[in-house]
């Protein structure tokens, strides 16, 4: 649904950006294969997103298995080379969720116990990369930002907030030391953090419902949407069944 | 492996493209910074993500140049895939009956002891639009 979305926003700017680019096709044979579709669109954008989203469309409602999962990973692909000077952090999230996806099928079901239980430990190991990989971006991110002196003396929030082409003048942030620092360091114990934190059951929903506010945050303040929606999404690889109930069992309260 | 994201480098530096253009009257227009423009429209109107979108397509295509034309002073888009790509970009966001078009990439830096921005020139460059 996101894809679909995001097509049907990018449409019309894609449309023009592709005839300001030159495609150079790969050497390499399975490269120039695998982006055959990307190359293709540059002559036929039009019939490239109308396809792209009836086949979309068609996932959306087939039941998932392993071939709609290399289908969409492979238009994920093709969108991304076709859009790559307009992608950012968003569209890498994707391609290794739509990766990932592929091993997430429950169906079919096969009368071969061997094989179900293959299936089952197939599906398993796909959501524990998936949730490894999301968990290993907040680990990267503040390591990298605790090795940073501009991150650790709080500075990087005076400059995001000096960033024009990123920061929203709508939303004023006063230019104070300690607020810069508590900032700095917030983002900083998050990011390190939510490694740890998310295997727990305790604390899972709680730095998820952290990682959504901080999500939002970027969104409406850095001019970035289309990331924080793509991380939020990806916060729902981490929910059991039990933190389903619980949340409902929240609202019931409340 | 992604990420790690929001690194110092990236965020110390704003980008920004300037376009003016020769009149047929023989004046050039003010320098304008359409991607700018463009992200402040968005920031009004969160719907329009085609403007932020066009604001990011802009800043990859004058970093990407920046390479291909640093140090020159005109252009012809002959120096790489990406000064042809700029010129085509300036091109789409100048006035038809443009007789020559300026394009100016700068490099703005907030600093934080003097809080105050320092501007770098990356490239300005004049071509003839075909």
């Amino acid at each position: 649904m996101y894809t679909i979305i995001k097509i049907m926003l990018l449409w019309n700017v894609s449309s023009n950006i592709i005839s300001l680019q030159e495609f150079v096709p790969s050497p390499s044979l399975i490269i120039s294969t695998l982006f055959f579709p990307a190359q293709w669109a540059t002559e036929h954008i039009f019939i490239f997103y109308s396809i792209c989203i009836a086949v979309l469309i068609i996932i959306l409602f087939v039941r998932w298995n392993h071939v709609s999962g290399i289908v969409f990973f492979f238009l994920v692909l093709n969108l991304f080379r076709v859009n790559v000077s307009i992608a950012n952090g968003s569209d890498y999230v994707l391609i290794m969720l739509s990766f990932w996806a592929i091993g997430m099928a429950f169906w079919p079901i096969l009368e071969n116990k061997k094989w179900n239980t293959l299936l089952i430990l197939f599906f398993n190991a796909a959501v524990f990369l998936c949730q490894l990989q999301i968990a290993f971006i907040y680990l990267v991110s503040g390591i990298d930002k605790l090795k940073s002196e501009i991150w650790r003396s709080g500075d990087a929030i005076s400059y995001i907030a000096h960033l024009d082409f990123f920061y929203n003048p709508n939303i004023a942030l006063p230019d104070n030391h300690f607020l810069n620092l508590t900032l700095s360091w917030i983002t900083i114990v998050f990011e390190l953090a939510f490694p740890i934190l998310i295997w727990m059951k305790k604390t899972r929903l709680v730095m998820l419902s952290i990682g959504v506010i901080f999500h939002l945050v970027i969104w409406f303040v850095l001019s970035i949407p289309d990331f924080g929606l793509m991380m939020i999404v990806s916060y729902l690889i981490f929910m059991k069944d039990s933190d389903f109930k619980r949340v409902k069992g929240m609202k019931l309260q409340s | 492996m992604l990420g790690p994201f929001f690194i110092a480098d990236r965020i110390i530096t704003s980008p920004h493209v300037y376009v003016s253009t020769l009149n047929s009257s023989g004046e050039w227009s003010p320098m304008k910074d359409v991607g700018y423009e463009r992200l402040l429209d968005y920031q009004h109107h969160p719907w329009r993500l085609h403007k932020l979108k066009w604001s990011e397509y802009e800043r990859y295509v004058a970093l990407k140049a920046y390479p291909e034309i640093d140090s020159l002073k005109q252009i012809d888009g002959r120096e790489g895939t990406f000064s042809k790509e700029l010129i085509q970009y300036a091109r789409m966001c100048s006035p038809a009956d443009a007789d020559s078009i300026k394009v100016l990439y700068t490099w703005n830096s907030w600093q934080v002891e003097s809080k105050s921005v320092k501007t770098d020139t990356a490239f300005y460059v004049t071509f003839k639009p075909e």
